[in-house]
């Protein structure tokens, strides 16, 4: 007669897959509650600042800082992500559309989707020494709002092009074939009909690149922002921007308030950009 | 040399060989493509009868690792294959339609001018017109006239396989290759999308890939019986039913293989 084997409750294979369970459910609950966390401190310490003249005026008080608001730096912000976006847009959904109908070979779209992913994961502040030395030193365009914000685009240029490349690629192959079978070129179809298909997968990686732009402080530190300024923003003048004024508040111990009330708003902005980037992915097809 | 009979042929296939990969698909094709009838392509499932069709009008390039690697296609006598040809125009020419129906993400109205427009084959002024004459050509005009404008997706599957069919006729092609049109349709809407080919054979050569035998009798003139990647017969559809000369083919058209 065989020994009668021990109830499933508590064999070890039962014990290990419990605890298996467990340990899993844990690590995606802190997933949930890292961020939430993070928000929930920032709200606590920053809310108290919180209103209209905080986001609307620029700071004041002595030091400068300790008092006023944020408003500079929320508009340079947004000047130097638009004016990165205006750049890499059209370079990386272009770079996009080579990869995926044009490169002549599988190996020339590894070679050139690794040079992608390389330079999507050079340190943001190898950036800013980068976009100093070639366009603040060596083509004089001085800390201004132009040389940050192309060194902006070319920190989102990578995303946009990997987003829009995978994008394009997820479009059903038999609808390139249909158009193509009618004998039109190759630009004709990515122009009437890929980049309609693909467009939320585009935005998305563009929502989500100047995201990440815009909560940088290193590449813009030494080629755009300045810790004060009165005037709106110009092309060849330097900018407050949102993460270097946090950086300034802290690393000068300015106003401990201010900053967390400033680094609610960046994580806020961010957030919702985040959230908009996802929205705009579910309206990819289905198969993305 | 299985070979249809002798009328004037718009294609001519000579020792075709297609492979994908290191693996053939394709060996040894040679037949003719008679002007301004059906001819119904059969076969097993795998067989090459899609292969063969995409290789008529160099679609079969658009498929990763697939290569045509022997033989030639005459198109009215010219290697469609040689380096000197344009594919795109080759393209206009024959036309193909697919087995599911894919209607692009615009209006019924620019999906019949897709083709038209790249081709410039219509001036903007008359574009609807022109759409019109297609869509009349198809049987659709009646059910689409008060909603061109609408999203082309919103059409049940055969209308939008006419719809499909209405935009290769409107890139004024002479060939119209079609692989398995009925397959995603119901019986009403295959009814008429085979009353249709029989009414486009009196201007265009078609060439018809088809599962379906009683498919093939009804709307094919001539026939073509693949096996295993090579062509077994080819003759009148009538005699290919009738009296095959090959015993695969006696068994294929009696239901024993397929």
């Amino acid at each position: 007669m065989s020994k009668p084997q021990s109830p499933p409750s508590l064999s070890v294979a039962y014990l290990g897959d419990r605890f298996a369970t467990v340990l899993v459910w844990l690590t995606g609950l802190l997933a949930l509650a890292l961020p939430l966390a993070i928000l929930g401190f920032l709200a606590v310490r920053g809310m108290h600042v919180m209103c209209w003249e905080f986001l609307l005026s620029g700071p004041s008080g002595v030091p400068l800082g300790s008092a006023g608001g944020i408003g500079p730096a929320i508009l340079g912000t947004l000047y130097l992500v638009g004016m990165g976006l205006a750049v890499a847009l059209p370079l990386g959904v272009g770079g996009g559309i080579y990869l995926s109908e044009f490169a002549p070979c599988a190996f020339w779209v590894r070679l050139l989707e690794f040079a992608a992913e390389c330079l999507g994961a050079i340190p943001a502040v190898i950036y800013g020494l980068f976009g100093y030395a070639l366009l603040v030193v060596f083509l004089a365009m001085n800390i201004s709002l132009l040389a940050g914000g192309l060194t902006l685009g070319m920190m989102m240029f990578p995303i946009i092009l990997i987003g829009s490349r995978a994008a394009l690629a997820a479009v059903p192959s038999l609808e390139r074939e249909s158009a193509l079978a009618l004998g039109v070129s190759r630009s004709w179809v990515a122009r009437r009909i890929l980049l309609p298909r693909a467009w939320p997968g585009i935005a998305a990686s563009a929502v989500l690149a100047a995201g990440h732009a815009a909560g940088s402080a290193a590449p813009v530190m030494f080629t755009a922002s300045t810790v004060f300024t009165v005037t709106n923003p110009a092309m060849t003048t330097p900018v407050m921007t949102l993460p270097t004024h946090l950086y300034n508040l802290v690393s000068e111990a300015v106003s401990f308030d201010h900053a967390y009330g400033t680094a609610l708003v960046l994580v806020v902005g961010i957030l919702l950009v985040n959230a908009l980037s996802m929205l705009l992915r579910r309206r990819l097809p289905e198969h993305y | 040399m299985p070979n249809s009979p002798s009328l004037a042929p718009t294609l001519e296939v000579r020792d075709l060989q297609v492979h994908y990969g290191r693996s053939s698909a394709l060996t040894n094709i040679s037949c003719r493509i008679p002007s301004r009838q059906v001819t119904a392509v059969m076969g097993p499932s795998g067989c090459g009868k899609s292969t063969f069709i995409k290789t008529l009008n160099r679609t079969l390039e658009l498929t990763p690792r697939a290569r045509v690697r022997g033989g030639s296609v005459l198109y009215r006598g010219h290697d469609i294959y040689a380096s000197a040809c344009n594919v795109d125009d080759i393209r206009k020419q024959i036309g193909i339609i697919h087995q599911r129906p894919v209607s692009f993400p615009m209006s019924i109205k620019e999906n019949v001018l897709f083709g038209a427009r790249f081709h410039k084959l219509v001036r903007r002024a008359d574009e609807t017109d022109y759409a019109r004459k297609y869509l009349e050509r198809v049987g659709l005009w009646n059910e689409v006239r008060d909603r061109l404008g609408a999203h082309a997706g919103t059409l049940s599957g055969g209308q939008q396989q006419r719809l499909c069919l209405a935009r290769t006729l409107a890139n004024q092609p002479t060939v119209i290759l079609m692989d398995e049109p009925c397959s995603a349709l119901d019986p009403a809407a295959t009814r008429r999308i085979e009353e249709l080919i029989i009414e486009l054979e009196r201007d265009y050569t078609i060439v018809i890939v088809t599962h379906n035998m009683s498919q093939a009798r009804r709307v094919s003139r001539n026939a073509l019986f693949f096996y295993d990647g090579r062509l077994m017969e080819a003759g009148p559809t009538q005699q290919i039913f009738e009296d095959p000369r090959e015993s695969l083919t006696r068994e294929f058209v009696t239901g024993q293989i397929g």
